[in-house]
């Protein structure tokens, strides 16, 4: 007998009888936000930064503006033009993205309760990017934001399919060493969401 | 290093001994994991919905439990349709033999790997090591452990017992860093240039799984680091490996275990990554090993069965007082503390006969459990199995037998406790030795000069 057989055998045999899955219906006394500063607190509060795009504001001075003039800029976002784009090269050989300084893309929405923003490889084009890149950048209207996590699933159905979605909160961050937090671990050292009005 | 794990032989109490010599180290490694304890109480009283959070979690876990042939079977066929190659593995070494075939498959020698617990329960790194394969773990704290030929004292904080210069020693004779550097924000910067180095050059990269979901046939993997992902998108072929008891029914299900997860293990709102793996890349290969090793078979025991709702938070460790004051070495299983103790008599009952006895049985552990497991009650349970089957600790087993003979003769348990008030009143070193495991680290106290039986006599007249 194959082990997938066994397995299955044996788990058959040991399970108790069927309980009902129960309902995802919020209790009445379940928390509730402002979506937009909590968001924006939270974000901050886990090492990340907001920068809020008023009307009528030129995105891509402001995205100019805030991070050093020389760093080099990959842009797979639809929502402001410019800047360098993905090279086709990376697509067999990702590792070629080790130097991008700045990944610039969209996120589809944010989580109010904990900063989290979500973001699908159909929307960014190559799923390294925004773990490779030295500094992730996002663009994200700000009325696409959710109070928490169940509201959150509901959008990630609502909006599709995906092959590899991702919740990115923040920069990558380590606190192995005694507890001390460190931003920049593996991934990104600092992430900014730029909010769109 | 004081704490080394490769000590299977020695009991939990034993060990935690040894751990206690260094009383500085104890109170530090005590505090550490209490503030952490804190912070998880902070993020979860912030969530007015928190005990609803549990209570649906453990009761969507009863569900998977119920339900896990015909989840399994869906999971299977969904991921087989997104394009994954699902693998079964009924115990350790067919798990470990099935990810060495397939590095042996795509001719690779050098893989990396993000933190994986239940690799470790199947020793995959000595297996490979073994075989020749060199395995890099990517995961700061246990790359720290590693590069020390350690294992993970903790699940969700794998070098909880090193201190910084400690760390800064290890990385001066491994990764070259100058001696004496012991700041934690640069010796990270030079395991993220050292693993960086890995993880563009490496084409295998194995992963644990969080959450495996039925109705998508995707995997679900939570990092801070952005260890798993760093591994997982720059490789050909990603390997997961997961227990069959990480399966959750549905994608919405995630709403929930996402918001329980990062709070209850370290206060954080969420993980900084929580990545959803549902098809291949383009022109790569994602395997998934399903994993039973007496998983099936604890499903089958009543009383210990809620232990597979486990979603490895590690709060019952950070919460748990003897853990905190033993180390998580002294459990000597890849996964310590109280879980961990009632996981590993399921594996080897003779071999971890002792970790049902490494508890107080206070019950924190089930109090901050995010999908309510009976941790404490099972622990107990434990103990009752254990001494049926006589593998209970000999000493305890004795006192046991010997407290049973003397309360159920009311004359001579009256003559043995006034013997014992004398015994401690005139001659306080018969009690007072080491012979006795109550003195250790404690006073004795002083001893009553009546019973209460007398002291009743006495003045119920008056």
């Amino acid at each position: 007998m194959s082990s997938r057989s066994k397995i299955l055998a044996q788990v058959k045999a040991n399970q108790p009888a069927s309980v009902a899955l129960p309902g995802l219906e919020l209790p009445a006394h379940a928390a509730q936000w402002d979506a937009l500063q909590k968001f924006v607190e939270t974000l901050s509060g886990i090492g990340g930064r907001v920068i809020r795009i008023l009307p009528g504001e030129d995105v891509t001075a402001t995205l100019l503006h805030a991070f050093d003039a020389n760093s080099n800029i990959l842009n797979v976002s639809a929502t402001v033009q410019g800047f360098q784009a993905l090279p086709d090269a990376a697509f067999e050989e990702p590792a070629l993205l080790q130097n991008v300084d700045i990944a610039l893309m969209d996120a589809a929405f944010g989580v109010a309760e904990n900063g989290a923003v979500w973001v699908t490889e159909a929307q960014y084009k190559l799923r390294a990017l925004p773990f490779i890149c030295q500094h992730l950048a996002v663009l994200l209207p700000q009325q696409e934001l959710v109070a928490h996590m169940h509201n959150a699933y509901q959008k990630v159905q609502a909006i599709g399919q995906y092959d590899f979605g991702v919740f990115i909160a923040g920069p990558s961050k380590t606190a192995d060493i005694e507890q001390s937090l460190v931003l920049g671990a593996h991934g990104p050292k600092t992430m900014t969401v730029f909010l769109l009005p | 290093m004081s704490v080394h794990p490769n000590k299977p032989s020695q009991p939990h109490a034993e060990l935690a001994q040894q751990f206690n010599k260094d009383e500085d180290r104890v109170n530090w490694h005590d505090e550490t994991l209490w503030w952490i304890r804190q912070k998880r109480d902070k993020a979860a009283w912030s969530v007015p919905e928190w005990e609803w959070l549990r209570q649906t979690a453990s009761d969507i876990k009863a569900h998977v439990l119920s339900n896990m042939h015909d989840l399994l079977t869906q999971f299977e066929a969904q991921a087989l349709a997104n394009g994954a190659i699902v693998h079964w593995a009924a115990d350790a070494a067919e798990h470990n033999a099935i990810v060495h075939r397939i590095l042996q498959e795509n001719k690779v020698q050098q893989i990396v790997k993000s933190k994986s617990m239940l690799t470790e329960e199947c020793g995959l790194n000595e297996y490979l090591h073994e075989h020749g394969i060199d395995v890099v773990d990517t995961d700061l704290g246990e790359r720290i452990v590693q590069l020390a030929g350690e294992t993970p004292s903790h699940i969700v904080l794998p070098c909880i017992h090193w201190k910084k210069e400690e760390i800064g020693e290890l990385f001066h004779q491994h990764l070259h860093t100058p001696k004496g550097n012991a700041d934690p924000q640069y010796l990270t910067g030079a395991a993220r240039i050292h693993l960086r180095e890995k993880f563009l050059t490496r084409k295998v990269a194995i992963t644990g799984v969080n959450f495996a979901i039925a109705e998508t046939g995707e995997v679900v993997v939570c990092t801070n680091e952005g260890n798993a992902d760093m591994g997982t998108h720059l490789a050909d072929v990603h390997i997961a490996c997961m227990g069959i008891e990480k399966l959750i029914p549905q994608r919405q299900h995630l709403g929930v275990f996402t918001r329980l997860l990062a709070r209850s293990a370290t206060g954080q709102p969420i993980t900084t990554y929580t990545s959803h793996f549902r098809k291949p890349a383009p022109g790569r290969q994602l395997h998934i090993v399903l994993v039973d090793n007496g998983r099936s078979r604890q499903l089958g025991r009543e009383a210990f069965r809620n232990s597979l709702k486990c979603i490895r938070c590690g709060a019952c460790m950070n919460t748990c007082p003897v853990y905190r004051r033993s180390g998580g070495h002294s459990y000597k299983y890849a996964i310590s503390g109280p879980i961990g103790s009632i996981l590993a008599p399921n594996l080897d009952m003779r071999k971890h006969a002792d970790l049902p006895f490494a508890s107080t049985l206070c019950g924190s552990c089930t109090n901050v459990c995010p999908v309510k497991i009976d941790i404490h009650e099972q622990l107990y349970q434990w103990r009752q199995e254990l001494y049926k089957e006589g593998l209970a600790p000999k000493g305890k087993a004795v006192s046991m037998k010997m407290a049973g003979w003397l309360l159920g003769k009311p004359a001579l348990y009256r003559f043995a406790g006034k013997a014992a008030r004398t015994v401690l009143r005139l001659a306080p070193f018969m009690v007072k030795n080491s012979l006795n495991p109550w003195y250790k680290q404690r006073e004795m106290p002083a001893p009553p000069k009546q019973s209460f039986s007398e002291w009743y006599a006495k003045n119920k007249k008056a």
